[in-house]
């Protein structure tokens, strides 16, 4: 863990480069504030935009919502706190956390430290690059399709989405409510294990929470943990690199006691485009709230419609305006049959695929992501090409399963390569156990560069 | 297919002001992403309910009990709006006169 002083000293020398944050709380992050008790006690957090944190500005990377100061802290922030932990700095992002690289932060994208001409993925692209750059002890992501572990695997470093309603959402920009989620992204499995364990729980201002104390994994009797290895994850879209490497790391999990059988999740193909029915369709409903009436931005009128079109127009970049649009289409009337109510089945559909592996196995492996981290402006031309990096992620959130990503190597240009472990509902434990051990077995992840 | 004029429309309902270049383009993106989300017309849903709640939405009660109030208004919530007057946000007027 870096203390609060070297993780500034990290954020002097390289963040000008990198462009992690976009404020970084200089005032509050000072060694000898830092509380000697608690959990997390002097721990340095960075904080994604999107998560409110009282008396400090939240923007979500937008232009809407650029001049807002919050006016209290996300239940996640006063758990934090009260563990001793330091919010060291909001991080970039995808606006509204839409976006798969950061490049559409209102903002300016940030850079992936491992190569500053590629991406850091997204949309929690700055909470992952500064983790990675060691410009804090750890971060707060969120995760809707996989804004977790998407920039956490290009990055090199632990990602984990929890189980859905696991962590609370009061004071989380909302993106999409029945897929949204937070967790931590970090250097170690312990690491997030140790931040799930302070912010994870119910919690009266969030209904849709859980109760998550004394939930004993269905696995913790048993000796021998079952690692279900589903086909569909290892296709003609996956770069051939990554996928010897996950292999390997599937072989060793093997050789080390595991036992491994093959899966099917016969609906993962239709994942994604069933994710982007869903997701836009809450997205155009969430975002209805940013009108220049009570947040941020606000295009002056002395009509009150044109101050609402007038704002949402400047306001919103062009990834949040498509979404919203395609979302008021798909449950318009005359289609939400043939998308919204389309989609919902077949989100049930991927659900029980997912019920009836996890009869048979306990973890279920794949690659994080089909490709390592690719170079600004890519994939920015054709929206599709850029939510296919999000193709072995969207169906954790679709069924609302935990699902964690551990750097399992690098390509020979040194680009980090992710493994993930989904696991059943409310079943964390299982997947740090899973996790901690692949860690063991792969050895040290250098900072720098890959690993054996 | 999607058309200009639904794009003007969609605009409208979700009120955003587009300009004749970004119509064009929404209409050829969403064209895009339609067109790819189009492959969900395959899959055999039957009888399939639609899941709208991965771990089944509960109505959460409590007891009838007075709490300590926390603050419906959290100080900064109102001042945090863009243009506010003696504790209320202010709006232009809704009707033209």
């Amino acid at each position: 863990m870096e203390t609060v002083t070297s993780a500034l000293k990290a954020i002097h020398e390289r963040d000008k480069e990198i462009h992690a944050f976009l404020e970084v709380y200089e005032n509050d992050a000072k060694p000898q504030t830092a509380q000697r008790q608690g959990a997390l006690a002097g721990l340095s957090i960075a904080v994604k935009d999107n998560i409110l944190v009282q008396g400090k500005h939240v923007s979500a990377a937008s232009k809407t919502l650029e001049p807002y100061v919050a006016s209290y802290d996300a239940t996640v922030i006063a758990k934090l706190k009260d563990a001793g932990a330091i919010i060291i700095g909001r991080t970039n992002m995808d606006e509204f956390a839409m976006g798969s690289s950061t490049e559409n932060s209102a903002f300016g994208p940030t850079k992936n430290p491992r190569d500053t001409s590629r991406v850091p993925g997204g949309s929690s692209g700055g909470s992952a690059a500064a983790v990675a750059a060691g410009m804090c002890d750890a971060a707060l992501g969120s995760d809707t399709g996989g804004s977790i572990r998407q920039p956490a695997a290009f990055c090199g470093v632990v990602g984990l989405k929890p189980t859905y309603g696991a962590v609370s959402r009061h004071g989380l920009i909302a993106m999409s409510s029945s897929l949204d989620v937070l967790g931590p992204i970090t250097k170690t499995v312990a690491d997030a294990k140790k931040i799930f364990d302070v912010i994870k729980g119910k919690d009266p201002f969030d209904s849709t929470t859980l109760e998550t104390r004394n939930l004993k994994p269905e696995t913790q009797d048993k000796k021998e943990i079952r690692i279900g290895v589903p086909k569909e994850y290892f296709t003609s879209g996956l770069d051939p690199e990554i996928e010897a490497s996950v292999k390997k790391a599937i072989f060793s999990l093997q050789a080390s006691g595991f036992r491994l059988q093959d899966i099917s999740l016969p609906h993962t193909d239709y994942a994604l485009a069933c994710y982007y029915i869903i997701m836009p369709a809450e997205v155009s409903a969430n975002l209805a709230r940013f009108d220049g009436i009570r947040y941020g931005l606000s295009k002056k009128s002395d009509d009150l419609l044109e101050v609402y079109t007038k704002t949402r127009g400047a306001g919103f970049g062009k990834e949040v305006q498509r979404r919203i649009l395609l979302g008021a289409y798909v449950l318009s009337a005359g289609y939400y049959d043939a998308y919204y109510a389309k989609a919902q089945k077949v989100r049930a559909l991927i659900k029980r695929d997912f019920e009836k592996a996890f009869e048979n196995v306990d973890v279920i492996v794949s690659p994080t992501t089909p490709a390592p981290a690719f170079k600004f402006g890519e994939k920015s031309s054709d929206p599709v090409e850029m939510y296919i990096s999000d193709i072995y992620t969207v169906s954790a959130n679709l069924a609302g399963i935990p699902a964690l990503s551990v750097p399992c190597g690098a390509t020979k240009s040194g680009l980090p390569i992710g493994i993930q472990f989904m696991g059943r509902w409310l079943e964390e434990e299982t997947l740090f156990e899973v996790g901690q051990k692949f860690e063991d077995l792969r050895g040290n992840y250098s900072q720098t560069g890959g690993c054996d | 297919m999607i058309s200009k004029y639904d794009i003007e429309k969609l605009a409208a309902l979700v009120c955003i002001e587009v300009t004749e270049k970004e119509t064009e383009n929404l209409q050829q993106d969403l064209e895009r992403i339609l067109s790819y989300v189009a492959q969900l017309d395959r899959a055999e849903t039957g009888s399939i309910e639609p899941l709208a709640h991965v771990v089944g939405l509960e109505n959460v009660m409590r007891g009838d009990e007075p709490e300590p109030r926390m603050d419906a208004e959290p100080a900064g919530l109102v001042e945090a709006a863009p243009t506010s007057r003696k504790n209320f946000i202010s709006v232009p007027p809704i009707w033209k006169r």
